[in-house]
């Protein structure tokens, strides 16, 4: 009993020292922006890596969202004569919750498994101490051209995911069920508002912000060789990816107040 | 006046000012391991200085310390004037660049090719012209006996043509001190010969004090201006090489011998 009672505070000192140190980290990267010289071609190629090379993952991942999503949804109203609601009710799911989120986990796994495993096996070759044995701040070099070229993407890329998804329910639900288009569109704009756009993407850029910082912590903080950094990546992985859908919660809740549901 | 001394010479002013580098008291505990137990040497402007010592001693983890990249939990480090535990990762970075290193596992950049890896310190010192950084980049090659491999990835490389690239970078700049931890560990003999003389002519040629740590006593005897022996967390000993050979202590002799006798096993 002591014993779990030992564990479970051990787990938790090291919960509350993960949080509070990728909260600094965040904190030094904002310093770094100001006090450190900005590397406009790390940011690019990052941007590359991060916005460009994600895409088919992210297309793919918004296409079947959307095509399922329409589908199940047209099994359950035509029940009660309401398919002509399928397109509002996909675009809504894609726009407030299903674009951010799903693209969030892909880019968390694609992107922030990367980004924790490279930092991770630089800090263990000594790499990191290279860098700062030359003068390098690691901050500066490593984190915030990731950071900036993330808070690009993450919105653009879940933009996308939404289109995407959108087109794939009009597919699904106009060509292969034969909802009547007119009324797929016209309760589709009817209901979507622009604030459910911006919802998408400020959850984006939020959850892109949290991998980034998520899987950079991690990375830095690995040690023990190989294993230590299989084990940061992990972690990087399940952290920024449980982070996403406890933080979507409370976006939710919040971009609600900001933009009530009328 | 100091040059022979077997005991480093109390702590003052006097040798604080005097010194490039200036180290007191400085302990270090890592992990459960007390690896220094309060390590006090001076490092003089454009010396030589080998640091010998038995595997595992402590010597990666005190250059380390030199330039800031490990912080003493007690006593002090002096470099040229300023406290380095004064000041912070950003205050540092200007006094690192002051420094060239070289790294036990030689920590080359794997992203990048030989050629960018010895262009970095060139980059970040403000160099901007492709033309000038190529040349003072295959010169630093062929310093080390390596020019032609410019495109090659890390990875590709062997272990000493690693360390070797490692020195490339580090001396590039031209920095005024040099930290070479084990420049020549994994060379055959004439490419050792031909590290000790690059790391000699350095010296001579620019003035660069240099802090070497080698287990290597032929290059430690040629280049040596002053031989440190670290042991079990402290200065056993320092002073000329003929000193060091000469040293009453059993563990140095036994060391310098290369015997493992009773003095040895710890
Ligand atoms: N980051 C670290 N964490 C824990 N212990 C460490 C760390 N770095 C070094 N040590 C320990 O400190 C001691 C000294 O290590 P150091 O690398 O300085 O030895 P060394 O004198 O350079 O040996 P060698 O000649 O084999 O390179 C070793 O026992 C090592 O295990
Ligand atoms: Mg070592």
């Amino acid at each position: 009993m002591r014993n779990l009672a030992a564990r479970l505070g051990k787990r938790f000192v090291a919960f509350a020292s993960g949080t509070g140190g990728t909260i600094l980290l965040g904190a030094e990267a904002l310093e770094a922006l100001f006090a450190g010289r900005p590397r406009w071609g790390l940011f690019l190629q990052h941007i590359l890596d991060i916005g460009w090379r994600s895409q088919l993952v992210v297309l793919v991942t918004g296409a079947f969202t959307g095509a399922v999503f329409a589908a199940q949804t047209f099994f359950q109203f035509n029940k009660v004569g309401m398919e002509s609601a399928v397109g509002a009710i996909v675009s809504i799911a894609m726009c407030r919750e299903l674009g951010p989120v799903l693209s969030g986990l892909m880019v968390a796994g694609r992107v922030g498994a990367a980004m924790s495993a490279e930092i991770g096996t630089m800090k263990v070759t000594e790499q990191i101490d290279a860098l700062r044995a030359m003068g390098v701040n690691p901050v500066d070099y490593l984190v915030v051209p990731r950071a900036l070229a993330m808070m690009i993407s993450m919105p653009l890329l879940v933009a996308e995911c939404i289109a995407v998804g959108i087109l794939a329910g009009y597919f699904v639900g106009v060509d292969l069920l034969r909802i009547p288009g007119a009324y797929f569109v016209n309760n589709m704009l009817h209901f979507t508002s622009w604030t459910d756009v911006v919802t998408g993407c400020v959850k984006g850029l939020v959850f892109g912000v949290l991998i980034v910082f998520v899987a950079c912590k991690q990375g830095l903080d690995a040690k023990d060789g190989a294993v230590g950094v299989g084990r940061a990546t992990t972690e990087a992985v399940v952290v920024s990816s449980l982070i996403i859908l406890i933080a979507n919660f409370f976006l939710t809740m919040g971009l609600n107040i900001i933009f009530p549901v009328l | 006046m100091i040059e022979g001394a077997t005991q480093p010479p109390p702590a003052s002013l006097d040798a604080s000012k005097e010194a490039l580098i200036f180290i007191r008291g400085v302990q270090k505990t890592l992990g459960s391991q007390k690896v220094l137990r309060g390590v006090d040497l001076e490092i003089r402007k454009g010396e030589t200085l080998v640091i010998l010592g038995r595997s595992g001693g402590g010597k990666s983890v005190l250059l380390k310390m030199l330039i800031g990249l490990m912080s003493p939990d007690e006593g002090t480090i002096i470099f040229d004037g300023t406290n380095l535990s004064d000041l912070n990762e950003r205050e540092l970075a200007p006094v690192r660049r002051r420094f060239g290193m070289l790294f036990q596992g030689a920590a080359l950049f794997d992203s990048l090719d030989v050629a960018a890896n010895i262009a970095f310190p060139l980059r970040e010192a403000g160099e901007r012209n492709p033309e000038v950084i190529e040349k003072k980049v295959r010169e630093a090659l062929a310093l080390v006996g390596l020019d032609g491999q410019q495109k090659k990835m890390p990875v590709n490389l062997s272990g000493g043509m690693r360390k070797r690239v490692g020195l490339a970078r580090a001396i590039v700049t031209r920095p005024e001190c040099i930290l070479y931890d084990e420049p020549t560990a994994g060379l055959d003999p004439i490419s050792t010969d031909g590290i000790d003389r690059l790391i000699k002519d350095l010296q001579n040629r620019f003035h660069v004090t240099s802090i070497v740590i080698t287990h290597d006593l032929g290059s430690a005897w040629k280049i040596a201006d002053r031989v440190a022996f670290l042991h079990q967390g402290r200065i056993l000993e320092v002073g000329l090489p003929s000193d060091i050979c000469g040293a009453k202590n059993p563990l140095i002799q036994d060391f310098v011998a290369g015997r493992c006798g009773e003095h040895s096993l710890v």
